[in-house]
């Protein structure tokens, strides 16, 4: 019992040891809508609108098009908005 | 009274003069309610996404206007009732828009599969 406190747990080798560099860092994007005199996010620009939307007519989601929460929503009802008016798809072309 | 946006879908089979009457019939009953109508702008003749009641076009009009809640209730209903309007959409606005809608300006015909394929070609040329 006491041998098996004594023997000590395997050190792993750290991740810069392996490699033989730093891991590669990430810095958090910015919102590609944030800046001033921004686009016109309105349902009155479905052609712009259609940036944010995949081929099918999905809506982007926010973690592969980093963009902030506050935008997001306001596109979310705008696309939705244009979508009821038939100026974008609900479900697009194959 | 409060800001609105309304935008209406005629169906195709109709004549412009039949959308502009229309439009004179919500105007002039904003008129009669005391309100007023900030912007009168006409998308035209426009392909849908998708089919509405088996239409694949109609006309488009973009109206901001400024009225009584209770009044545009009532031009609502009667929008609703109306043959010939396919499908409409009012919005509440904080102040009206006095510029041109982007649709009318900035149509870029949009195609997601363009991008890769011709980016490269066109920036060559």
């Amino acid at each position: 019992m006491a041998e098996a406190q004594k023997r000590k747990l395997p050190m792993f080798p750290s991740l810069t040891a392996l490699v033989g560099k730093k891991p590669m860092s990430f810095a958090p994007r910015k919102c590609p809508l944030s800046y001033e005199n921004g686009p016109i996010v309105s349902y009155k620009n479905p052609g712009f609108l259609r940036k944010f939307t995949t081929e099918r007519g999905k809506l982007i989601p926010t973690r592969m098009s980093s963009i902030s929460c506050k935008n997001q929503r306001q596109l979310k009802r705008e696309i939705k908005r244009a979508r009821f008016l038939a100026l974008m798809p609900y479900v697009g072309a194959e | 009274m409060a800001i609105y946006e309304l935008t209406f879908i005629a169906r195709q089979e109709i004549t412009e003069n039949d959308v502009a009457n229309i439009t004179k019939e919500i105007t002039d009953a904003v008129v009669a309610a005391k309100g007023k109508t900030h912007k009168t702008e006409n998308w035209g003749l426009r392909d849908f996404e998708y089919e509405i009641n088996k239409a694949k076009r109609g006309y488009y009009m973009h109206l901001i206007l400024e009225v009584d809640y209770a009044a545009l209730a009532e031009i609502e209903r009667k929008m609703k009732l109306h043959e010939d309007i396919l499908r409409f959409l009012t919005i509440r606005a904080d102040e009206v828009d006095s510029e041109e809608s982007p649709i009318l300006t900035k149509e870029e015909e949009y195609n997601p599969r363009d991008n890769r394929d011709n980016r490269d070609k066109r920036e060559a040329s």
